[in-house]
């Protein structure tokens, strides 16, 4: 499915370009069990290459579940993930070497030296040997710890063990890297300074957090994961996110007086705030409930304003959140369909213009049974 | 390099990179030692003899470092939680613990060199059989194999190292108590019971200096059994 160059560090390279076009990870009806106990239930979603994807949800939403799974860890009750088009199950160990894994208690051996157990990891994720001491270096100036290379790993701060920890994680260049909490036990320095990291390690990898600090995703994250009670009840960028949960605020700029923009705004859409800015112009932060992007932008038309601008506005995460795991209605809702309804919530000319276009990362994991959500409906 | 190799290398490092593996050799070489001090020292005993005793006792020994060495292996991994490390690698399952059986193993065996002043002793200051030496230490690395796989699988299926050390006591004991089975059994299950006896029916052969082809047959059959069962349960881990 995926061409590979062979003999790569870690087995084998994807194409960069080709990466970039299609999903690298995918999941379909995803579930596992610990015995009677189900940690994920029908989990499906897809996300490309380059992006940084938060995992959000409560205590026992399933996050470190799936992030051991996609790190080959562990093998799921049921349903398929495949990475870089490998399937996990078919051939593991192949997955297993387009991953770096950092869990939210970093493995690291403590009587080790950092540059000893860097090499070992290394080795071990199948970098050559000749390579090993040049990427350690590349590495641990990235991670900011090459100060710190022939320490005993035993006498460091957690600050910098989680750095160690995200080394090993892409010492061998995975194309997929998962971090689980990696802002935990953290000081609120060492938190910035993880938070940049994070977010310079997508763009040529696809990068995985999950995190209990709605802050951090909010921070570094292209998209969203929300996992409850171990279904996935929402996948997309914050503005997809808004609008599942039933708060999408748009901000419109209109030529004409703001009176008339007001009044002219349909029934399940409400003004939150208006402003004139001069020149004829006006700017309305409007809150769709009901109504739809394209509905308002007709009611402005007709109403004889001159429409210059339509954008979503960012909604608070943490309300977005609770919204989401707090109503299940909703995820239910959008449901199957969702995937090929999902409206675009980022783009102002396709919200003025297109009626339907694609939701960007927010697709539908694959509709079926258990798989609740996935993907923002139309609004 | 070869995953099992260098988890082999890193699991030998680690033993002597803290106070537990220094502690272990030492408590071998005291007891090999008082063993040497109490059952040959001031004895007119022939060459010969003082080494089959050597033999016994370091044979003994041996098997208690073992327990002591592979309690560690998975489960203080699996508390430590560095074994993710291994399991999310791309190295194999049979790798990892292939790795980790080696690794142990070279330790033992180490135990096991530290100790070889006393048969130099015997060289120096008797007459020191080539043969019989050259068989006693196979049959020493032979137990140990059976002992360290012993080790290995109690260690990956135990939840702590307490529980490993304990179940694999057990086992190891319960390998050379099979001749106490097969005195009050019933034939076939006497033979099946005798032919299972790691000291009786395997080593003391070879600490005599006479080395029997079915315990070349039976140890590595033995470590594969065990080694396969470590295999599985880290497969079984997987799913649970």
């Amino acid at each position: 499915m995926w061409g590979k160059i062979p003999g790569g560090p870690a087995g084998g390279r994807l194409l960069d370009g080709f990466q970039k076009l299609t999903a690298i990870v995918r999941t379909e009806r995803l579930s596992k069990s610990y015995g009677a106990v189900t940690a994920l239930d029908g989990v499906g979603f897809e996300c490309k290459a380059g992006d940084v994807v938060g995992v959000l949800g409560l205590n026992g939403a399933g996050k470190s579940t799936l992030l051991r799974i996609l790190a080959g860890e562990l093998l799921p009750s049921g349903g398929s993930v495949s990475i870089g088009g490998v399937e996990l199950g078919a051939d593991s160990r192949a997955m297993r070497s387009l991953v770096g894994y950092l869990p939210e208690e970093p493995p690291l051996y403590r009587e080790m030296r950092v540059r000893d157990y860097l090499a070992f990891a290394g080795a071990l994720n199948g970098v050559p040997r000749p390579e090993l001491p040049g990427r350690i270096a590349a590495v641990a100036e990235r991670v900011h710890v090459d100060d710190h290379l022939d320490r005993e790993i035993g006498e460091l701060s957690m600050g910098y063990r989680k750095r160690v920890g995200i080394a090993q994680a892409i010492l061998h260049e995975p194309d997929v890297v998962l971090l689980d909490e990696p802002v935990s036990s953290l000081d609120p320095a060492e938190i910035v300074g993880m938070r940049e990291l994070v977010r310079s390690l997508g763009g040529r990898r696809t990068v995985f957090t999950s995190s209990h600090h709605l802050r951090e995703v909010h921070e570094t994250c292209d998209s969203i994961l929300v996992l409850h009670e171990g279904a996935l009840v929402a996948h997309g960028t914050q503005e997809e996110l808004g609008a599942l949960a039933g708060r999408m605020r748009i901000e419109v700029e209109v030529r004409g007086p703001v009176e008339a923009a007001l009044s002219s705004l349909p029934a399940g859409a409400a003004a939150v705030a208006s402003a004139e800015l001069g020149g004829g112009l006006a700017a309305v932060t409007i809150e769709l409930a009901e109504a739809s992007r394209e509905e308002v932008v007709a009611r402005l038309v007709a109403a004889g304003l001159g429409v210059r601008r339509v954008e979503p506005v960012r909604s608070d995460l943490e309300r977005i959140f609770l919204d989401i795991v707090s109503n299940d209605g909703v995820a239910e809702a959008s449901g199957a369909a969702a995937g090929d309804a999902g409206a675009a919530a980022g783009d102002a000319g396709a919200a003025a213009g297109d009626a339907g276009a694609a939701a960007g990362n927010a697709r539908a994991g694959d509709g079926g049974s258990g798989a609740r959500a996935a993907g923002i409906g139309d609004r | 390099m070869n995953a099992v190799l260098l988890i082999a290398r890193r699991e030998l490092r680690a033993a002597f990179a803290g106070l537990y593996g220094w502690a272990i050799l030492a408590l071998v070489l005291m007891l090999d030692g008082l063993f040497f001090n109490a059952y040959t020292l001031g004895s007119q005993r022939p060459s010969s003899e003082v080494l089959s005793l050597f033999f016994y006792a370091n044979f003994g020994v041996t098997m208690a470092a073992a327990v002591f060495v592979t309690m560690r292996s998975f489960a203080a991994e699996r508390e430590q939680r560095t074994l993710v490390l291994l399991l999310t690698s791309p190295a194999g399952d049979w790798q990892v613990v292939l790795g980790k059986y080696l690794g142990a193993l070279g330790f033992v065996l180490c135990t096991v060199a530290a100790a070889a002043y006393i048969p130099a002793m015997v060289w120096l200051k008797g007459n020191l059989e080539w043969g019989q030496a050259a068989a006693g230490y196979l049959g020493i690395a032979l137990a140990a194999a059976v002992c360290t796989a012993i080790g290995i699988f109690c260690s990956a299926t135990a939840p702590n190292q307490l529980a490993a050390g304990v179940s694999a006591g057990f086992l190891v004991t319960l390998q050379v108590l099979f001749w106490l089975l097969s005195g009050i059994s019933e034939p076939p299950l006497d033979g099946v019971f005798a032919a299972m006896d790691l000291y009786r029916e395997h080593f003391e052969p070879f600490q005599d200096g006479a080395v029997h082809l079915k315990t070349l047959v039976y140890a590595p059959t033995v470590s594969f059994l065990f080694l396969l069962g470590s295999v599985r349960v880290l497969q079984a881990r997987r799913w649970t």
